[in-house]
């Protein structure tokens, strides 16, 4: 039969009632559209979290540690030999130090804060991205200890400071008391440095606890031999494994972030299930209208059934018919339900950015529609319509002609 | 296509019975019919409700089965065949007017006489341009962007004979086409069909109780509680 005379005979059909097929089409739109709204916010706060575990690439980064162990030292020769493990492209270290800080000049008290001596490559796979400013400056590899250069704050550090517009900080001098703590300095000593002038160039957003962050190759110079711990980025996450072992061989502690990922999915994967779920409901209510719809078409056209059978029309054909009448609605609702979905979730996400910049956030997608998830809800509606055409489309395969003619 | 000659028995049917089952009554509508229609006849099967007749073209149509008996259309027993088979047969060999014309109402009145074509596998176009020379023919050419809804009795009855002749069948079959309809209206039909066999070389066979179309065809049975009572062939 041919196709477009079957499309276009199934829409007849459908416009026929007008009112009725609106109707359940718009109940296929809201089912379809509450699946969107509802699993693409899940996806969007999944997404968001995982940032915030990762800030990016992280699946294919292994952090490195020593553990407890006061015999294993990560210094130059191991990070050597870590780097030349065949998986490993680059290894990143950075030095836990300690630092008294203040605002160049003022009399108040210095505060207590963290003092990373790291690279930027290792700020960039651990999430803390420039948030005002920039990154580090090179600086001479002579840098005097009086004069380390620039270093990179974050907003923690700012508000114990007292300076609320992050991007004034840029530019703004510190004055530091850095001590490195015996376990990093060579001479098996804690050294607490003279104090030094800093200059504010960048600053990341973090609010947990005041850090300071300076270029590690700034800390040459005072003698530091031992780093507290090393990022390796591994060719692939397939060699993720092999990589972690043959560290492990040498004697330090690895870490993962795709095992805290792993539960993070876990956690996100069973959350959007029971949000999906809710939009199922309606889904399956508007494939229980479409069925009413469907059966109340066929009981309404029984005779015109009766009329395609003595025609000659095979059951197949005759199938054919219902079911691209289900189709289309399936079609429609599916597409329209997506739009609908995408234009409600944006309308809501630029809501909560406006309640969120009010209160000083930031803005930010809460939600997230992946291209494969968009694609599986579409194919899914369809399925959905088609199923519930299955049978009233059956049914009228079973129409007894000469019963209908009988009747009449 | 091969058309059936003169000489040639288009419907053979032997000693054919129907029984129905009501209850604990049994019904015989159909008492053992022989009878052989040749092709080109326009054969009038007259008789008073319940004889019969509408039980004997369901049969025919293929869309009752016998109880006992054969019928052969062109040397072919049609309940050898699957249902679909017998949509086949009926799509290709027979056109059908009903008493009451059925429609497919969300189709135009020329859509619905180029169903039959699209049925057996044509494309619309080709169908739409077939379906308009049949309504040029039988000139009915003004009905035919209408809804069937929009038609009166007679309208829709010619409509009804213009689906029926669409795809060429050899045999076309019109029960009580002229029920519903007025005097004027009744003999439109009549003559529509009188020239469907006399032009076309068409079978036809026309089930009536107006003894007014008596004299019309070229053979008349007379059928009474199941049986053939008399067949008169006219020259």
């Amino acid at each position: 039969m041919d196709r477009g005379f079957l499309l276009k005979f199934a829409g007849k059909n459908l416009s026929r009632h007008r009112l009725r097929t609106t109707l359940t089409v718009s109940a296929m739109v809201i089912g379809v559209s509450a699946i969107v709204f509802l699993v693409a916010f899940a996806f969007g706060i999944e997404r968001l979290v995982s940032q915030e575990i990762t800030g990016g690439n992280a699946f294919e980064l292994v952090d490195i540690g020593t553990g407890n162990s006061q015999i294993i030292k990560l210094n130059d020769e191991s990070v050597a030999k870590i780097r030349s493990l065949g998986n490993v492209k680059q290894v990143e270290v950075i030095s836990n130090l300690a630092a008294k800080i203040k605002t160049e000049g003022s009399t108040s008290e210095p505060i207590d804060v963290s003092f990373f001596g790291t690279t930027a490559e290792y700020m960039n796979w651990s999430g803390l991205q420039i948030y005002k400013g920039k990154g580090f400056e090179p600086t001479s590899p002579n840098a005097s200890s009086a004069d380390l250069g620039n270093v990179v704050v974050n907003t923690a550090l700012l508000s114990k400071l007292g300076i609320t517009d992050p991007a004034s900080a840029v530019g703004k001098t510190l004055s530091a008391q850095i001590i490195i703590p015996k376990e990093i300095y060579g001479n098996g000593e804690a050294k607490a440095l003279e104090e030094n002038i800093l200059v504010i160039t960048g600053v990341v957003k973090d609010e947990a606890a005041p850090n300071v962050y300076i270029n590690y190759k700034n800390l040459v110079a005072e003698n530091i031999k031992v780093y507290s711990q090393a990022k390796a980025s591994v060719s692939s996450r397939t060699a993720i494994d092999t990589t972690r072992k043959e560290i492990e061989n040498l004697g330090f502690k690895t870490e993962y972030v795709g095992d805290t990922l792993a539960q993070v999915e876990q956690i996100f994967g069973f959350f959007k299930i029971i949000l999906g779920g809710f939009g199922l409901i309606a889904l399956i209510v508007a494939s229980l209208g479409m069925f009413n719809t469907l059966t109340i078409s066929l009981l309404e056209r029984t005779k015109e059934v009766a009329l395609l059978k003595i025609l000659g029309m095979k059951r197949r054909d005759i199938l054919k018919v219902f079911l691209s009448e289900s189709l289309i609605m399936g079609f429609l609702g599916g597409v329209m339900g997506i739009v609908f979905g995408i234009i409600l979730s944006t309308i809501t996400n630029y809501v909560l950015n406006n309640m969120a910049i009010k209160s000083g956030g930031d803005p930010t997608n809460v939600f997230y529609f992946p291209g494969w998830f968009m694609a599986t809800v579409f194919v899914f509606s369809v399925l959905t319509a088609l199923l519930t055409g299955l049978y009233p489309a059956y049914r009228a395969t079973r129409v007894n002609a000469l019963d209908v003619l009988r009747y009449e | 296509m091969h058309k059936a000659e003169k000489s040639e028995v288009l419907i053979g049917i032997e000693n054919l019975k129907k029984d129905f089952v009501v209850g604990n009554e049994t019904i015989h509508a159909l008492r053992g019919i022989d009878l052989e229609i040749m092709a080109q006849e326009f054969l009038v099967i007259f008789g008073p409700s319940g004889c019969g007749k509408s039980t004997l073209l369901n049969i025919i149509l293929g869309l009752d089965r016998p109880t006992h008996g054969k019928i052969r259309i062109s040397d072919r027993d049609i309940f050898t065949l699957s249902d679909d088979g017998r949509g086949l047969y009926r799509s290709r060999k027979i056109g059908m007017v009903h008493q009451m014309p059925y429609w497919v109402k969300t189709l135009t009145v020329l859509e619905n006489i180029a169903m039959p074509l699209i049925i057996r596998g044509l494309k619309q176009k080709s169908a739409t341009e077939r379906a308009r020379q049949v309504v040029i023919e039988l000139g009915i050419e003004e009905l035919s962007d209408h809804y069937p809804t929009q038609l009166s009795g007679g309208q829709q009855q010619r409509a009804g004979v213009a689906r029926a002749i669409v795809a060429d069948p050899w045999i076309v079959i019109a029960d009580e086409p002229t029920g519903n309809l007025d005097s004027k209206g009744a003999q439109e039909v009549i003559n529509m069909l009188s020239n469907l066999n006399k032009l076309q070389k068409k079978t036809i066979i026309l089930v009536t109780h107006n003894e007014d179309y008596w004299e019309i065809g070229t053979r008349r049975i007379e059928m009474k509680d199941g049986k053939i009572i008399r067949d008169i062939k006219h020259g």
